[in-house]
């Protein structure tokens, strides 16, 4: 079980932070890390990079800014960070 | 422990935005908000920032929150309640009934153990057959993380069957997890050691010290088994540490006891994960003078809240499976459980096959008109349930006058189908669930609320983040 995904309590002031959603789902195979939403059927599998992922989420479980997030991705996967923050957020992971 | 209040309030449009806020439930204690929908998801929100979405001021990430959690949707996509798809039907939890025969006689037992007629217990082809049945199913579905609970009467009984049935599946390039409930009497060393290696997960029913146990837990002769039973336990933690479990079953003649039990489980065994079952009353139940009203076991279910509370306290360790479930159910949103995350998922999650191949939608195997098919003739078994679901009474939706406001509807559904079907006057849900769960969910919001660090405790991780 991924037992670092939090709730948090919002207020004013981490209201705009990045976190990872407490209802994914995230499962390891020799394929890939498969993620996904406990309540919908939205599923995404990361083939490549899976620790950066993985590290990834245990630093959003924490919360980030959107800055934070890209420059995070920008370091591994360039010109694609834009990509995936968008579908990590549009997939409901990030929230 | 200290409360909290509790609104209902419909849904609408989000002015200035195109967005629509759903339905929800707002608890409110001290200086937070928890928010709650109808699909079972919850936010949690300091109130001045909660106030915002009521006074039309809602920050643009705010409401990103909101449509993140489905707490608001865009206006032509509200989808208020969830509805059920039929993907959901993908059982993965199978129970495989082996034997009715039993070394013991427990007073409660549903059972009918003295009638003999039809003490045979599975063969070894029919077990094959169902090794195929299921590395096809498993195939077909692409999937093969099921998990496999060989079933009886007393299943170790059949421990060759078992035996039998882990290795038909890995010669078939599975590796299922499996899990038996035991009354231990048979669990040798040599035994134990076996289950151990297979990889085998044990869990030991045990009533209490040794007075609640002997007067519930005997074999035929009338004589007691804890002496035995509790011995097992200890060999059992030597071996697989605290990997065991224990379910315990609470009759009136317990009822009395329940803190003292707990303790015994907790502090004298030093168990960490324990499960209290009780013995209801239903058309079925042998022992009537056992039997609890519902209302006793809500009574009971809070007392177990609060029992676990105190002996975390004291810094013992310590999980009791349905309240940690139920806890799990309101933060996490996992549907770990067949039939209390969700409702029943008999028939959808989870399927119980008998000796003949018969196919059950739960271990109501002794109900014929239960019995949706037969591994030999309904190949696929997907397309099984999905008729079944449309035809079978079963299936049917639990409802009752209060579930339409009810702010647990997402988690209970009604309740347990088979309570309902042996309850002793006619209900439209099941009454021990639905009294249990009213009484249960408000404590657990309570404490969410107020004693954040004390929820984390009865999950076994921080799951609330410490506030600064
Ligand atoms: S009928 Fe009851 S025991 Fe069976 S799966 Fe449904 S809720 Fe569980
Ligand atoms: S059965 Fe009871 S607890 Fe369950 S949804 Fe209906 S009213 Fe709520």
């Amino acid at each position: 079980m991924e037992n670092y995904v939090k709730q948090h309590c919002f207020d004013n002031e981490n209201v705009s932070r990045y976190y990872l959603s407490p209802y994914v789902y995230i499962v390891q195979t020799d394929e890939g890390l498969y993620v996904g939403r406990e309540d919908d059927e939205r599923e995404f599998c990361f083939y490549e990079e899976v620790d950066v992922y993985i590290q990834l989420f245990h630093k959003l479980s924490e919360g980030m800014t959107e800055g934070e997030i890209y420059r995070y991705l920008e370091e591994y996967f360039s010109e694609k960070s834009n990509e995936i923050l968008s579908l990590l957020i549009g997939g409901g992971i990030v929230e | 422990m200290k409360d909290c209040s509790c609104s209902y309030i419909s849904g609408g449009a989000i002015e200035g935005t195109e967005f629509w806020l759903n339905d929800l439930w707002k608890f409110e204690a001290g200086d937070k908000n928890l928010l709650l929908d109808r699909q079972g998801h919850i936010l949690l929100l300091k109130k001045n920032l909660c106030n915002t979405i009521w006074n039309q001021e809602i920050s643009e990430d705010l409401l990103l929150k909101l449509l993140q959690r489905k707490f608001a949707y865009e206006s032509e996509n509200i989808d208020k309640n969830g509805t059920e798809k039929n993907s959901d039907i993908k059982p993965m939890f199978f129970m495989i009934d082996l034997t009715n025969k039993c070394n013991m006689e427990c007073r409660y037992c549903l059972r009918n153990v003295e009638d003999d007629s039809d003490k045979e217990s599975i063969t070894n082809d029919m077990i094959d057959s169902i090794c195929e049945y299921l590395a096809q199913y498993c195939k077909q579905i692409g999937d093969k993380r099921i998990t496999i609970q060989p079933w009886g009467g007393e299943p170790l009984l059949e421990t060759e069957k078992i035996f039998l049935l882990q290795d038909g599946l890995k010669k078939r390039g599975m590796n299922p997890q499996i899990t038996i409930e035991t009354n231990a009497l048979l669990l040798s060393k040599g035994l134990m050691k076996e289950l151990y290696q297979r990889g085998i997960s044990i869990g030991v029913s045990i009533d209490g010290y040794q007075k609640i146990h002997d007067s519930q837990r005997v074999i035929h002769s009338g004589i007691g088994t804890h002496q035995v039973v509790e011995r097992r336990i200890r060999s059992i933690q030597k071996l697989y540490g605290n990997d065991i479990s224990t379910i315990t079953t609470v009759t009136r003649n317990s009822l009395e006891n329940l803190e003292d039990i707990i303790e015994y489980l907790a502090v004298d065994l030093g168990l960490i994960y324990i499960k209290l079952n009780f013995v209801h009353r239903s058309c079925f139940a042998m022992n009537d003078d056992l039997c609890l009203y519902a209302e006793e076991i809500a009574d009971a279910t809070i007392r177990i809240f609060q029992k676990i509370l105190e002996l975390h306290k004291r810094g013992i360790e310590v999980y009791e499976y349905n309240i940690w479930l139920k806890s799990m159910n309101l933060l996490t949103g996992k549907k770990l459980d067949v039939c209390n995350s969700n409702g029943c998922h008999g028939g959808k999650r989870m399927i119980a096959i008998d000796k003949h191949g018969d196919i059950f939608p739960c271990d109501v195997t002794d109900f014929p008109e239960e019995r949706l098919g037969n591994i030999k003739t309904d190949k696929d078994l997907i397309a099984l349930l999905e008729n079944s679901v449309g035809e079978k009474a079963y299936f049917k939706e639990k409802k009752g006058n209060e579930c339409e406001k009810c702010p647990w509807q997402h988690y209970c559904r009604g309740g347990c189908t088979v309570h309902m079907k042996c309850a002793t006057q006619e209900q439209d849900v099941d009454m021990i669930e639905c009294t249990i769960n009213r009484n249960l969910y408000p404590k657990l919001i309570s404490l969410i609320l107020h004693e954040p660090e004390r929820m984390n405790q009865l999950l076994g991780y921080e799951i609330l983040k410490k506030e600064p």
